[in-house]
């Protein structure tokens, strides 16, 4: 008898509030959900309902009044501080909604960012960044600064970077808002690709994929496994 | 080490990112760290002067006072002291002072006694002969002059010309600066002292614990004489400088307060830029000390470097440039002497020193800064923010 393969990312039970002067108003009540290798599912809802907050809660930088959130099988919830943050550095990628890029870096000092703690990039790394570059078709851009760059361009360095540490689970908060028609396809067409292949070609590897949005353009797209509606703080 | 090394590598690049403020902050770290070093060094050197001039004066000096002002003394006048048993010699000395009017300062006019606190002779050697004289490097350097030249001296009895035997050199600029040597009677032709007459009486002791006794004994043989201790002017000495140094503090507290308030407001004032970093970081992977090592970094490499500048700047203003105006405020050199130079000094413990007043008060007041910007509300970033 084997134990069952423990799923990529698993929520249960997750609530959240926040206190606003003297009354307390409630986010989140009691999401549950799953994500495995090689999904690809968009969280939908308005704005305000919530969806941003899950997405920090499930990327471990804001911890839940209460719910567990489980990354293979680790629950994040009960790690110290140090842990959560290796976990989180090893396991998850981060697109942001503003993207949270440096603009006076370059685009490869932005993508590089996430190596600099663990002594900087060494050649495997660069590799890996290379192909990143290309994969993303900003290799011709890799010394410009980022202030220097369209939206779509700044999206795909956001992803590249989230990329960057080889996560296995990529989780994106409205990746295509600011972008138009074409670039928001390229985006699409990129996270598809990514969720069938990884950096080493082995399946059991592919990265699973949670993006918050309310795009019709990612919504009714063949891409999307799933799509999960977030309204007023509950999965319907 | 290698995280280390990548994370002040990003911390300089990150200096260099943000010029104006790195710049703006550094020029203001610069100055204070200058100042310091400045004063630090000065006064240190000034120091090492006077601690090099003390070893080689006599535990006592005996002037004769008339009317309050001194007086010729003659040279036997403590001559039934020589048999006491703490006294090792009494030496009378013929010296004082020659105005020069080419240079605007005085000439310290010494005969030679063989006295053993007499500097090394750079080039040539002691007058042994009338009509020549050894003359200080200053006073050497200023008029030009090198052994086999001659110079015409302003005397009791008119000029005198002299040949150049020799130059001194030494560590001290006080004792050598100044000084020329000559032979007895040339030092009494050109001061107009009368023979057997003297200067004063050094006395040197076998038991320098003696000095209190043996003086209490002088001032019996000789009422009205003026008796000085060399731990007098040991503590003269040092209470001079300790008062100047002591003034130069009192001005730059306020200076490096108002430098450190400044620097506060900057490092606080900038938050938001920082915190903006800080989320940006968190969100790829970075830990909080990570975030806060980096900017620790970033601190320590802007004073460190600051340090290093002004530290440079204060040895080559001091001892190349010989301290204009600060020289001025804290030597208290008389303008009657010629030129007076600094000895070169920077020791270890100095730096040590100079490095803990400047750089690790700017990076414990940056520590907190620090903290809060590595403190931030990832969330809050991730929901949007800038």
């Amino acid at each position: 008898m084997t134990a069952e393969k423990p799923k990529l990312l698993e929520a249960e039970g997750i609530k959240q509030s926040f206190v606003d002067g003297a009354k307390t108003v409630e986010i989140l009540h009691g999401i549950s959900l799953a994500l495995d290798r090689g999904e690809l599912v968009a969280l939908a809802g308005p704005s305000g309902s919530g969806k941003s907050t899950l997405l920090a809660i499930l990327g471990g930088l804001l911890l839940p009044r209460s719910g567990t959130v489980r990354i293979d099988g680790v629950d994040m919830i009960t790690l110290r501080a140090h842990h959560l943050s290796r976990l989180r550095r090893e396991k998850i990628g981060f697109v942001i909604q503003g993207l949270g890029l440096l603009p006076a870096m370059t685009v490869l000092d932005n993508i590089a960012l996430p190596l600099i703690p663990s002594g900087g990039a060494e050649r495997a790394d660069l590799e890996r960044l290379n192909t990143l570059l290309e994969r993303l078709e900003i290799s011709k851009l890799a010394s410009t600064r980022i202030d220097k760059l369209s939206g779509g361009e700044r999206q795909r360095v956001a992803i590249a970077r989230a990329l960057v540490l080889d996560p296995a689970l990529l989780l994106l908060d409205e990746p295509t808002a600011s972008l138009d028609k074409a670039n928001a396809e390229r985006v699409l067409a990129l996270l598809t690709e990514l969720r069938q292949s990884t950096s080493n070609g082995q399946s059991e590897n592919r990265p699973g994929i949670l993006m918050a949005t309310h795009d019709p353009r990612i919504l009714n797209s063949d891409a999307v496994d799933r799509v999960l509606e977030l309204r007023e703080g509950r999965l319907v | 080490m290698k995280r280390f090394l990548s994370l002040l590598a990003f911390a300089l690049a990150s200096l260099i990112r943000r010029k104006r403020r790195s710049l703006s902050l550094g020029f203001g770290l610069l100055l204070i760290a200058f100042l310091l070093s400045a004063a630090l060094l000065l006064h240190d050197s000034i120091r090492a002067e006077y601690e090099r001039l003390i070893p080689g004066m006599a535990e006592l000096s005996v002037h004769q006072l008339r009317g309050g002002r001194p007086e010729r003394i003659a040279g036997d006048a403590l001559k039934e002291l020589e048999s006491h048993p703490g006294v090792r010699s009494i030496t009378p000395r013929v010296w004082g002072y020659l105005y020069l009017p080419p240079l605007s300062a005085n000439l310290t006019v010494m005969a030679k006694n063989g006295d053993p606190a007499l500097p090394t002779i750079l080039d040539g050697t002691l007058p042994d002969n009338e009509g020549e004289l050894t003359i200080g490097d200053r006073i050497a350097h200023s008029l030009g002059l090198r052994p086999g030249d001659s110079i015409a001296l302003p005397g009791a009895a008119g000029f005198q010309l002299f040949t150049v035997r020799g130059v001194f050199t030494s560590d001290s600029s006080l004792l050598a600066g100044d000084l020329a040597l000559f032979t007895e009677k040339d030092a009494r032709s050109l001061l107009g002292y009368d023979d057997e007459l003297y200067t004063d009486l050094a006395i040197a002791l076998s038991a320098p614990s003696e000095a209190n006794a043996i003086a209490a004994r002088i001032e019996k043989l000789l009422p009205g004489a003026r008796i000085v201790e060399r731990s007098a002017i040991e503590r003269a000495y040092a209470l001079s400088f300790g008062q100047r140094a002591g003034f130069l503090a009192a001005l730059l507290l306020p200076i490096l307060g108002s430098f450190l308030l400044i620097a506060w407001d900057r490092l606080s004032g900038s938050s938001d830029e920082e915190r903006y970093e800080a989320g940006v970081l968190l969100i790829s992977g970075w830990e909080f000390r990570d975030i806060l090592t980096f900017r620790i970094l970033e601190s320590s490499a802007l004073s460190g470097i600051a340090a290093a500048l002004g530290i440079s700047l204060a040895y080559l203003y001091l001892f190349i440039f010989d301290a204009p105006l600060l020289a001025d405020l804290l030597l208290g050199w008389s303008s009657l002497h010629p030129t007076f130079k600094l000895t070169p000094m920077l020791h270890g413990s100095q730096l040590l020193m100079l490095v803990a007043i400047l750089v690790l008060p700017f990076t414990a007041i940056s520590i907190l800064p620090a903290f809060r910007s590595a403190n931030v509300d990832a969330d809050a970033l991730l929901r949007g923010g800038r």
